[in-house]
């Protein structure tokens, strides 16, 4: 099982590139439709199947390893724009998305551990939802950004009246806002979950919660901001062009964020 | 009377001049009567037309002196980059390629048929249009017709109206609950909201300078008409913005967006005027998306992939046209030298008659006539017109000025 899992993770990689080929194409012609779907499909089926196989091979919901948590981001990443793309209808930023998905994973399969790091027992059912929503909240966060930047690429490109593959591509500004807000409503909804079940699980585990700390701080900060971008449309102040700096600034900071701070240790009591 | 050869073209356009040269040497509509008049008079030329359009100004002469390209260059293009000039058959074949839409940023759009028969119109009516002229613009509206009724050189075409309406939904989407502006409701104001109330936009506001036009067009779309003392106000309502105005200076200007209120979209002014009808500094606004004449001739570039072959078919069309007008030159030309001929033979006749008659018989004297009129044709005949060549060498000629011109 542990070859498996660890033959699956570097698998990945290579469906994700073939994914990234079919939404590049779908930028010049309209075909490959069916094909693109049935493989992304494909690929939440094996992010899933991974996870599982890790989970029940170490006992315990996989974020100790920080392999399994740039894996449990691509997967959050491609399950977030799959809805994104079902409820919007439009496959926008698909090229994008799946190459950051798949940057995560090749980083993933890369640092994949020979020897399952020892863990212990899971002690609280709350675990999984805060781990679960936290991988999702940093998905959303990615994926929001991704439309962010898209936006905001677009808006230079025509202000400085070029209209070359970028305009394309692209869909309109509005309907790269419209998926913007859709992402950030499922960070908001996925961070305000894994926050409050993380709260419990401490409670459950008898963990002493420092609401100040920067960790709790700082997923607060992204949970508001998630908000603030969900809502923006309702909020005089919070105009498309902030709403997708925005969003693009995060994300690179939370990127950065997840490759220098979070990933030496993995996320905190990760273990436990 | 003239030859083709007599013809001459001079001017600017969008393939190799920028917009805020253009715009200063754009005439008005108004004034293409009065424009005709002087150049004619500065130049010495017989004839005199000027074709003034959103891409283009170019003078077309006939019967022009040497010193007429030196007076509108330093007089009517000067300082100017990618002043044209073409004479002949070259000036023709420039001429009929415009006529077609080859020339315009729009390929194969046909608004520059209605703007060449109005500067047909405006040059007739100010008397500096002349048979040589009269003709060519002539031949140049029918091979504009034929193309586009023959080829397929205007399938999937956009105006340039359509392709800043194409702008604007990338940056507002659709034009369902959007509110709408056109300013200036001159013939592409009217274009240009039609092609609003055909992507979707309702009760398009329609200010103008006079109230007139501005009521005519908005009953005619269900709109609103206004004043353009009303332009702060109805630009903080509008979601996107149409200039098609025909004014010197700028109507939308930076003054109008200080206090302007803060919106969720950004606002998207498309002007379609040359001369600009918007202050180019309002780009550097935040939340406004300004595109100019100069950014619609990028958006339609794509337009002109595949249409190839239609060109193809389009030349024919065009040198078939341009034949035409030269072989009716030609005959024209030929007209002075047949009834000079006439008259001369009759002179011989009478001279034969005086000279020979009673001295010669009958069969010698037919002789002689034959004879003195022979001698008089064929002197006539190597003196006589040389025409522009065979339909090959005219394609040729053709090929190479598109190979030359662009």
């Amino acid at each position: 099982m542990k070859a498996a899992a660890q033959a699956l993770a570097a698998l990945l990689p290579v469906l994700e590139v073939i994914l990234v080929v079919l939404y590049g194409l779908a930028t010049t012609e309209s075909r490959g439709e069916r094909a693109r779907r049935v493989l992304l499909m494909a690929l939440l089926g094996l992010h899933g199947a991974l996870l599982l196989l890790v989970w029940n091979l170490g006992g315990v919901f996989p974020m100790a390893h920080p392999a399994w948590i740039l894996s449990g981001v691509a997967g959050a990443l491609l399950f977030l724009y799959a809805i994104v793309e079902w409820t919007t209808r439009s496959a926008a930023g698909g090229a994008v998305v799946v190459s950051l998905a798949l940057v995560l994973q090749t980083a993933a399969a890369m640092i994949w551990p020979a020897v399952l790091p020892a863990a212990a027992r899971q002690s609280s059912p709350f675990f999984a939802p805060h781990a679960i929503g936290l991988l999702l909240g940093l998905g959303a966060l990615l994926l929001s950004g991704a439309y962010g930047l898209l936006w905001v690429l677009l808006w230079r490109a025509l202000r400085h009246g070029r209209f070359g593959l970028l305009f394309r591509m692209v869909p309109d500004l509005p309907g790269l806002t419209r998926m913007n807000r859709r992402a950030a409503l499922f960070g908001f909804i996925a961070v305000g979950i894994g926050l409050n079940a993380g709260i419990w699980w401490a409670h459950d585990t008898g963990r002493q919660v420092v609401y100040t700390s920067p960790e709790i701080l700082t997923l607060v900060v992204v949970w508001l901001l998630f908000g603030l971008l969900a809502f923006a449309g309702r909020l005089r102040f919070m105009t498309e062009r902030r709403a997708a700096w925005s969003s693009a600034l995060v994300a690179a900071l939370a990127l950065l964020a997840l490759l220098f701070a979070v990933l030496p240790g993995g996320i905190p009591h990760g273990g436990d | 009377m003239a030859a083709a050869s007599d013809i001459l073209l001079i001017g600017v356009s969008h393939a190799g001049t920028p917009l805020a040269q253009r715009e200063r040497c754009a005439v008005a509509a108004a004034d293409l009567g009065g424009r005709c008049r002087e150049l004619k008079e500065r130049t010495g030329a017989r004839e005199c037309c000027v074709i003034s359009t959103c891409n283009r100004t170019e003078v077309l002469l006939a019967g022009g002196t040497e010193a007429t390209v030196s007076v509108l260059r330093s007089e009517v293009f000067a300082g100017i980059d990618g002043v044209h000039e073409y004479t002949g058959l070259e000036a023709l074949f420039h001429l009929y390629r415009v006529a077609a839409g080859l020339e315009s940023q729009v390929l194969g759009e046909t608004q520059i048929l209605a703007q060449l028969r109005e500067s047909t119109a405006a040059a007739r009516s100010a008397g500096t249009l002349g048979d040589t002229l009269g003709a060519a613009l002539e031949g140049a509206d029918k091979a504009g017709r034929r193309v586009r009724a023959e080829t397929a050189i205007g399938e999937g075409t956009l105006s340039i109206a359509r392709a800043a309406i194409q702008l604007a939904q990338k940056v507002v989407g659709s034009f369902d609950a959007k509110q709408a502006l056109v300013i200036g409701c001159g013939s592409t104001g009217r274009l240009a909201a039609q092609c609003l109330t055909d992507a979707g936009a309702r009760g398009i506001l329609c200010a103008n300078r006079s109230r007139g036009p501005a009521d005519e067009l908005a009953a005619e779309i269900g709109g609103s008409a206004h004043s353009l003392e009303e332009l702060p106000s109805l630009l903080a309502r509008a979601d996107v913005t149409l200039v098609a105005v025909d004014a010197p200076e700028p109507v939308v200007s930076v003054g109008h967006f200080r206090d302007f209120p803060r919106r969720q979209h950004p606002l998207v002014l498309l002007d379609i005027s040359v001369p600009r009808g918007v202050d180019p500094a309002i780009r550097r606004q935040n939340d406004v998306f300004l595109a100019d004449m100069d950014d619609l001739q990028s958006v339609v570039r794509s337009s002109r992939r595949g249409r190839r072959k239609a060109a193809e078919d389009a030349a024919l069309i065009l040198v078939a046209e341009v034949d035409k007008f030269v072989q009716r030159q030609a005959l024209h030309t030929l007209k002075p030298r047949v009834v000079e001929m006439v008259r001369c033979f009759e002179e011989i006749r009478a001279d034969t008659l005086r000279t020979e008659a009673g001295r010669v018989d009958a069969a010698r004297f037919s002789e002689l006539l034959t004879q003195r009129l022979l001698d008089e044709a064929l002197q006539a005949l190597r003196g006589g017109v040389k025409t522009q060549g065979t339909g090959d060498e005219l394609l040729a000629r053709y090929k190479s000025h598109v190979g030359e011109s662009g």
